[in-house]
């Protein structure tokens, strides 16, 4: 046999400690006692998002960023999968239909072509 | 808190901690200077993703997508502890205006619908209210969506739209009972601080009554010790142990109670999942049942050896990951070299815990070993009955399946004031 019955016993042993140590600062809150439980007020707080740089190369760059960033990044968009123009159209008639995008009917055809054109 | 509370958060911990172990093995590298793209093994091969230290609070982050910000935590994170921290913890928006800050003052969480008294509390009146705090994991409903094959649209993640924290709060339970629940009243609605930017439905989650009154739903203000970082809901997020994210809403700031089903596009449209066992369904198939998604089920990620990754050959590999019981608690780890066909060894963790083991190798060739180590191996046992001595373990693999034995006691308790 392998020493696996030993090891195991051992990081069992540690597990054991991790909820222990968790169970008892639980219990009591307090600054010696325990470091993760909150003791302090709320700060009022306000964050700046970086600048989100990425941009179209592909051909039709203009109709993709015209229809789709005004809602969301590029990188959505890049990061998908090689998707089927059908797979590019059920997306984008979700995008006007579900979140009411404004996306003109006469434009679909082109998005469509220039999403599956992407990969 | 009293003492019954430290056994409620330590059965919420054995229930839905995610697990890890704290010695060397295989080691993720450390990544070294700031590089700027990241490389993800999905289900068809490598992919680049930018990786971002410059998001507010958040340190190396897999850019999914800036804006709304998708946000990745890094597998080597999961190796490092038991917790994620908070600056590497993921982050999942939808809408394109996002709380960036939040007065604390000024700030208000609205009750109201059917209810006797309506409410608007401030933040400092939570804080003086009765806490109660567990850890539980946050697993976004699309985690891991980048390994389906056939790949399907949608965030393109990998395995880290997931965190384990602890969250600290108030209960939602008491927080209803303040405002006093009507007799006609049977679901509860959740919206945050985040909003459209066309005129459609916000995006609202709901509960049913009997849950965001089963005394564990937390609506948290701190995790790991900590206010929120702003991406991951400050100042306030509702906490549904067990269940995906998508109920988990961020920057809560009104609970409305229904008194029938909430129809809006959140709970009838979006984040339906098959009814099928395991949702599964055909490739492309679309006219199958659909129920919205809830529980989680019991998963497990090695951690250790990067996926992919080719090691020297030992005769035996340690290996170190993580385990999630879903909405119940881990009680073993089965781990393989081949895929749980052969040469299947289980090892025992506690509950709750990490797990670690060597997995025996057998040398294909001489010198190298195989990389197949590397890949997340399988996922649970089913019961298997007439099988070995373990009884006890197959029993609870059964019941994370979500046997309702695997909630003992739990549910309808109070939340004992501190």
């Amino acid at each position: 046999m392998s020493p696996w019955p030993e090891r195991t016993t051992r990081f069992a042993a540690l597990a054991t400690v991790f909820l222990l140590a968790g169970c008892s600062s639980l219990a009591t809150p307090g600054p010696d006692r325990d470091r993760r439980a909150f003791h302090g007020p709320l700060r009022t707080t306000s964050i700046a998002l970086p600048a989100d740089e990425a941009r179209f190369t592909a051909p039709g760059a203009d109709m993709l960023e015209r229809n789709c960033l005004a809602c969301h990044s590029a990188t959505m968009i890049s990061h998908q999968p090689r998707l089927t123009a059908t797979q590019w159209r059920d997306v984008v008639r979700k995008m006007q239909n579900a979140y009411h995008a404004p996306i003109a009917d006469e434009d679909v055809p082109e998005i469509v072509e220039r999403l599956a054109a992407l990969k | 808190m009293d003492k019954f509370d430290c056994l409620l958060a330590s059965r919420l911990a054995r229930r839905r901690l995610l697990a890890l172990g704290g010695l060397a093995g295989g080691g993720a590298v450390a990544v070294a200077a700031t590089p700027t793209t990241t490389r993800l093994m999905l289900s068809r091969g490598a992919e680049d993703r930018p990786l971002a230290t410059d998001f507010p609070q958040k340190k190396a982050m897999i850019v999914q997508r800036s804006r709304p910000p998708l946000l990745e935590t890094p597998m080597a994170v999961f190796d490092r502890g038991v917790f994620t921290p908070n600056d590497q913890f993921y982050v999942r928006w939808h809408w394109g205006d996002i709380p960036l800050e939040v007065d604390t003052a000024a700030f208000r969480l609205e009750v109201k619908g059917r209810v006797g008294r309506p409410l608007s509390l401030t933040l400092d009146e939570l804080l003086r209210m009765p806490r109660l705090s567990y850890a539980a994991v946050n697993q976004c409903s699309g985690n891991s969506r980048a390994f389906f094959e056939p790949r399907v649209p949608g965030a393109q993640w990998g395995h880290g739209a997931m965190g384990n924290a602890l969250w600290e709060g108030v209960s939602l339970r008491a927080v209803l009972d303040l405002a006093g629940v009507a007799p006609e009243a049977s679901v509860v609605s959740f919206g945050g601080l985040d909003r459209p930017l066309t005129d459609v439905d916000p995006f609202e989650k709901s509960l049913t009554l009997d849950h965001a009154r089963d005394g564990e739903v937390m609506i948290a203000f701190a995790m790991n010790g900590e206010q929120l970082p702003m991406l991951n809901g400050f100042p306030l997020r509702l906490v549904v142990p067990g269940w995906y994210s998508t109920y988990w809403v961020k920057a809560l700031n009104r609970i409305e109670v229904l008194a029938g089903p909430d129809e809006h596009y959140w709970m009838t449209k979006a984040y339906k999942v098959p009814t099928a066992l395991d949702a599964n369904v055909e490739p492309g198939t679309k006219d199958f049942p659909t129920a919205p998604i809830s529980t989680m089920v019991p998963r497990s990620w090695i951690t250790s050896v990067a996926s992919g990754a080719s090691l020297p050959f030992r005769p035996q590999l340690p290996v170190r990951g993580i385990a999630m019981g879903g909405d119940c608690g881990v009680r073993q780890v089965d781990i393989s070299s081949d895929g749980g066909q052969t040469g299947r060894c289980a090892t025992r963790a506690g509950p709750g815990a990490l797990w670690l083991s060597p997995v025996r190798r057998h040398p294909a060739g001489s010198g190298t070993g195989s990389p197949d180590i590397a890949e997340p191996l399988y996922q649970h046992r089913r019961a298997n009955p007439g099988d070995d001595p373990q009884l006890e373990s197959r029993r609870l693999y059964a019941r994370l399946r979500g046997d309702d034995s695997c909630h003992p006691g739990l549910s309808g308790r109070r939340a004992s004031p501190r």
